[in-house]
């Protein structure tokens, strides 16, 4: 159990800079998510707390300790890698064994500790097999038991369910979140997989391209998205983003028309953020709809989404209830609810609510 | 009825049985194995049950199992043993050490990777007839490695390893440098295949190096090691053109391995009865070691 804080982190290798000026606290005892597409340097910033990887400037800090230069055996971290990685040659009792083989217990304590942990994760019947006889969601359990044994300061979670089938991957999220709850030990756990995230994380920290672009709730992070990359890496559907421009505090965006006066925005360019929920179907000549022609109507049982493309080519998306019928080729309107748009400049950077969304 | 008969006579084109078809697409290779190895098996296993005499008139006598008696009768048969064993050890140990080495340090990530990779595999390339040549004048006191360090260094040495004491080691090396390559290659080809994540498990996992060899780089090439422990038992026990360029048996008779020795007494001193009931002997050590080498190390691995 520990409170891992990591100061002003630079990760380089050569020119390819892979983590650029973090700075991250992770409370003691909360499940803290990274989340990114692949390259951002989620997976580098987990080696950097593990000690596998170490910053070429910055510290980290384990209870106010400085672990910047130990190696993983200084820090009391436990791992669970990508596609729940073990020692293939040995049985599950000996990959658990492993864990405890520099610790300071006895034998009595270890066989209890190890039995314990085979308990939790009902292992019992398969301590004897090796990694090769047992599947994916078996070996994810010894992957976690080999964790839990040690007790360690904090879990490390790369991926883990990344190569597991959709249902198993969904009895795994909540088991994993309860243990995580019910042991009370710090985790971070790195994963490309937004559902992932927002189910799993107390907290989620975004990043994107080696920068931290926003750490909070899965509410604050999917309500008040403080960048248009987090925006729309965040939701399913995805959010609709329609390029405009500000003048004399009204935005503009060819029929669509939002007063922003009194809040000082600069005239330039700007994109609204709308996620499907938030926009109606009009018809195609509504005032204040973007005409689109119809590209795709998919069902998900209780809604559907209507994905349509507006006169330059970008996909817009609408919730609409299930009884919904369109053609492809047939031509709508998508109108954005006024009081639930975000607005980003063009840095990315958000600049401002409509109002607080509903 | 009527209708049925013509059926009959229209009888389809008989197929062949799926025995019969491997039978006529496997011909060529058995026909190929009866030439050059069923026949000469054969012959030699004729030839060490009789007395076969060249001078005055090629004459042949059925003598049953003397030749085998003979030989193991014979001391300077049990010394060649010695000899031959001594060299496989040595050579087999080499091999494999040589190989593991040159393995674990190829896969390092370094530059010019593969000029390495290719200067190291060459020595595999060169014949055995070429190598023995290198190694005699390596070893030998007046043209070899040793001596010249040792001038160098200012010193009037000559160390001469073309000894009776030293000359089965002299082969050793010079078979193990030969061998040692292909080995390396096939323990480089596993080691590509470990996750590099298992090191960062094992380092987590806080072993010591030696832990971190024995659990994550070793499983892999066991059964490789093995393979090649097995090729090289056998190719050492029937090594011949290395030990017949290099020393020739000698001096004396210290280098003299069975092999040597066989064709010593079949093609020099023509006692080819006898020197076909030795061959017989060496089969037997060869199936022997081989054997004993899979009931004690082979059967407990398995690929994995």
């Amino acid at each position: 159990m520990a409170k891992i804080e990591l100061r002003q982190i630079r990760k380089s290798y050569d020119r390819y800079v892979a983590v650029e000026n973090l700075d991250l606290d992770i409370i003691d005892g909360e499940f803290l998510v990274m989340l990114g597409p692949s390259g951002c340097g989620k997976t580098t910033t987990l080696n950097m707390i593990a000690g596998l990887d170490y910053p070429s400037q910055g510290q980290i800090l384990f209870d106010g300790r400085d672990v910047t230069a130990e190696p993983p055996h200084g820090r009391n971290v436990a791992m669970v890698f990508q596609s729940s990685l073990l020692y293939p040659h040995l049985t599950v009792r000996k990959n658990i064994e492993a864990s405890l083989r520099h610790s300071k217990l006895s034998k009595a304590e270890r066989a209890q500790r190890i039995a314990d942990a085979a308990r939790m994760l009902e292992l019992e019947p398969m301590l004897d097999k090796l990694p090769s006889q047992m599947s994916g969601g078996q070996r994810q359990r010894a992957a976690t038991a080999k964790a839990i044994v040690r007790e360690p300061a904090c879990f490390l979670l790369d991926e883990p369910l990344s190569a597991l089938d959709a249902a198993l991957r969904l009895s795994l999220r909540s088991e994993l979140v309860n243990l995580q709850k019910r042991l009370g030990t710090t985790a971070v756990f790195v994963t490309h997989d937004q559902v992932e995230a927002m189910t799993m994380g107390d907290r989620i920290a975004v990043m994107s391209k080696g920068n931290l672009e926003q750490i909070g709730t899965p509410d604050e992070i999917y309500n008040q998205p403080a960048s248009l990359f987090v925006a729309t890496f965040l939701g399913s559907p995805p959010m609709n983003v329609v390029a405009g421009a500000i003048s004399n505090g009204v935005f503009h965006a060819g029929p669509v028309a939002i007063d922003l006066a009194g809040r000082g925005i600069p005239n330039g360019p700007v994109s609204l953020g709308v996620r499907p929920q938030h926009v109606t179907v009009t018809a195609p000549d509504a005032p204040g709809a973007i005409p689109v022609t119809v590209y795709a109507l998919e069902h998900l049982g209780r809604e559907s989404v209507v994905i349509g493309d507006d006169a330059t080519g970008n996909k817009l998306r609408a919730l609409v209830d299930p009884g919904f019928h369109a053609r492809i080729g047939d031509r709508l309107g998508i109108a954005p609810e006024a009081g639930a748009c975000f607005f980003f400049g063009a840095d990315g950077r958000r600049i401002a609510v409509s109002s607080s969304p509903a | 009825m009527a209708t049925i008969a013509p059926q009959k006579a229209k009888a389809r084109r008989r197929e062949l049985t799926d025995g019969q078809f491997a039978l006529m697409i496997g011909l060529p290779v058995i026909l190929l194995l009866i030439v050059i190895v069923a026949y000469p098996l054969a012959y030699s296993a004729w030839m060490a049950f009789h007395r076969i005499l060249f001078f005055g008139g090629y004459r042949t006598k059925f003598v049953g199992f003397k030749n085998f008696a003979t030989v193991l009768n014979d001391p300077e048969f049990w010394w060649c043993t010695w000899v031959t064993i001594r060299f496989t050890v040595e050579s087999v140990i080499l091999t494999m050490l040589l190989g593991l080495a040159i393995g674990l340090l190829l896969n390092r990530p370094t530059r010019f990777g593969g000029v390495w990779r290719t200067l190291v595999f060459l020595p595999w390339c060169v014949s055995l007839y070429g190598a023995g040549l290198m190694f005699a004048y390596l070893a030998r006191g007046q043209t070899g490695l040793p001596t010249a360090i040792l001038a160098h260094l200012g010193m009037q040495n000559v160390p001469d390893f073309m000894t009776t004491r030293t000359i089965v080691e002299v082969l050793a090396i010079g078979s193990s440098w030969t061998m040692a390559p292909l080995v390396g290659f096939f323990v480089l080809a596993n080691l590509k295949t470990i996750p590099k994540r298992l090191y960062d498990l094992a380092a987590i996992d806080q072993l010591t190096p030696l832990e971190t060899f024995w659990n994550v780089t070793l499983p892999p090439l066991r059964f490789t090691l093995f393979v090649f422990t097995s090729i090289a038992t056998v190719l050492s026990m029937k090594l011949f053109d290395l030990i017949f360029v290099l020393s020739a048996g000698g001096p004396g008779d210290a280098s003299s391995t069975l092999t040597y020795q066989l064709y010593k007494v079949s093609f020099i001193n023509l006692n080819l009865g006898y020197g076909a009931a030795m061959s017989f002997f060496l089969l037997l050590f060869i199936i022997g070691l081989t054997m004993s080498l899979y009931l004690i190390w082979g059967r407990r691995e398995k690929q994995i």
